[in-house]
């Protein structure tokens, strides 16, 4: 934590490296018609290399600012912007790991990997080098030439993983990533991730309803509160890195936990833990 | 007379094209067990069908349905006039022609609509209405803009085999999943790059059974432009013999549109397996 903090007050200073988001607001027509508010004046900002999760129950609209933030989506109102630049559509600097996967079934995992590479105008022979590389990061070696379909749901979103990676974003964004797997498999990509964040030091902004994967993997975590979508608190983790599962275990974690379950209890429904 | 025998050679077609669609996969381990027979059983109904063909209308004797023998013998007199190949040839190229013209302004305009619901919302109507409304009730109007030409029964074919690929390709690519669009997207993928690499995959199993329902319908039109509008090709052929009451070589003639049906039938559907085996 140490040096990082160093590093975080010099970037600080002139307060434009990283992502800011500025006062955003953002309303969709909703099934009936009528206007839904999902953003709701919402600020805050993500350090250059640092780990933010983004917790919160359904509708409380972490997914449309993970969007945002992506450029998939234009707000209404604010500002959301990288290194002191608007934000106005995707961009190189970011990419997205979907909690769906979202893997092209007809291609081998090879060539999903290399998908945004092939997108971004990478040669083939770059394209193929790179993706093999990455392939072996999120531990597919030996599965380059499968489909999607192939592959369990574990494997699959390590090739969604990869596939971001690839293009070396400074940005990772990652929609509830592990939101579709199993307790288990989840846990073992948490791990994964994490063991990957601490080598590349992206900067990460990381969407849950979990709070133990909130705690076991972010630097802060901004805890949204839905209908509309607001910042309801935004709660430091001061767990030391690097990190293992013991943490889990430690009276830090428990307390930690113990104070976002209060804050996120008030809120609506399916909050797991 | 004629036109009814075009008509039951292609509802053939059709009906294969119904009957193989979705159960094959399903069905395969079947026939892959029946092959250890002596002879395949598609093979068997040909041969018990053609049989039947040879010894019925003998007991019957009746100048309208030639036994098969009849019809084969009929068959090598037209080529041996030379007027076989030839007119296979002129078939071949309006088919050609017509279904290629289908598949390409098929796929562009069937994307746009699945693409863009403002482009859906102009064209839908009309194509909903080309695809159930027979063709040749236009041919006067491919008169009109074409004359007596070969443009007439390629525009023939063009309106029987183009809605059904608009249709498909583009409610294929309605269907495809949001979320590998919102994908290539945040990669920074254009609109074209999307289609290319996206869209057009991701529909293809709706669009290329569009393409070979398609096929059929192109292979109805060919033959019923010939018949109906210019007497040229092998329904002009056909027509020409039905005119003098000739039904062994009317039969001979179907017989050649049916194989043509049934290979480009059989070689379509090659292709669209391999192009879609990574479905389930």
């Amino acid at each position: 934590m140490q040096p990082r903090s160093d590093h975080d007050a010099g970037e600080r200073a002139d307060g434009r490296s990283g992502i800011a988001v500025c006062d955003c607001s953002k309303t969709f027509v909703g099934r009936d018609g009528n206007p839904v508010q999902a953003l709701d004046h919402i600020s805050f900002d993500v350090r250059d290399r640092e780990f933010v999760s983004i917790l919160g129950p359904s509708g409380c609209g972490k997914t449309t600012l993970l969007r945002i933030i992506g450029g998939l989506i234009e707000l209404d109102e604010g500002d959301v912007t990288i290194d002191g630049k608007s934000v106005d559509g995707p961009g190189p600097d970011r990419a997205i790991v979907f909690q769906s996967f979202a893997l092209l079934p007809w291609l081998d995992i090879q060539s999903n990997v290399a998908f945004g590479l092939q997108l971004r105008g990478a040669n083939r022979k770059e394209r193929l080098e790179t993706a093999r590389e990455f392939v072996k990061m999120v531990g597919l070696e030996g599965f380059e030439k499968r489909l999607p379909k192939e592959l369990s749901g574990g494997m699959q979103q390590r090739v969604g993983l990869a596939r971001a990676l690839a293009v070396d974003p400074r940005i990772l964004l990652l929609d509830e990533p592990f939101g579709a797997l199993d307790e288990q498999t989840r846990r073992i990509l948490q791990e994964q991730l994490l063991e990957i964040w601490e080598r590349e030091r992206k900067t990460a902004v990381f969407i849950t309803h979990s709070i133990d994967e909130a705690l076991f993997l972010s630097d802060r975590i901004i805890v949204m509160s839905p209908r509309p979508g607001r910042v309801h608190r935004i709660v430091v983790n001061p767990l030391s890195r690097p990190r293992t599962r013991e943490i889990e275990r430690s009276s830090e974690f428990a307390d930690l936990k113990a104070e976002l379950w209060d804050e996120l209890r008030g809120m609506h429904d399916e909050v797991a833990s | 007379m004629v036109a009814r025998a075009a008509g039951a050679v292609i509802a053939r077609t059709e009906g294969d094209v119904m009957v193989d669609d979705a159960p094959s996969d399903v069905m395969r381990p079947i026939t892959g067990g029946a092959r250890r027979h002596w002879l395949p059983p598609e093979l068997l109904s040909i041969i018990l069908l053609l049989g039947l063909w040879e010894l019925v209308p003998r007991l019957f004797n009746s100048p309208w349905l030639p036994p098969f023998s009849d019809v084969v013998i009929a068959l090598g007199e037209i080529y041996d006039r030379g007027l076989l190949i030839e007119n296979v040839l002129a078939s071949l190229r309006s088919l050609g022609i017509g279904y290629g013209v289908s598949v390409v302004v098929g796929l562009v305009v069937g994307s746009l609509m699945g693409r863009f619901r403002v482009v859906e919302a102009a064209l839908d109507v009309f194509v909903e209405a080309a695809l159930f409304t027979p063709s040749l009730i236009l041919a006067p109007i491919f008169f009109a803009i074409f004359g007596l030409g070969d443009e007439t029964r390629i525009a023939v074919v063009v309106a029987y085999a183009l809605p059904v690929v608009i249709l498909n390709t583009s409610s294929g690519v309605r269907t495809v999943d949001p979320g590998l669009i919102e994908m290539a997207r945040s990669f920074g993928c254009s609109e074209v790059t999307l289609a290319r690499r996206v869209l057009l995959p991701a529909s293809a199993p709706l669009t290329l059974e569009g393409m070979r329902l398609g096929l059929g319908r192109a292979i109805k039109g060919m033959i019923n432009g010939e018949v109906f509008i210019a007497l040229t090709g092998l329904g002009g052929l056909a027509s020409t013999y039905g005119s003098q009451l000739d039904s062994a070589k009317v039969l001979a003639v179907s017989l050649v549109v049916l194989i043509i049906a049934v290979v480009t039938n059989w070689v379509f559907s090659k292709f669209e397996r391999r192009a879609t085996r990574w479905l389930n």
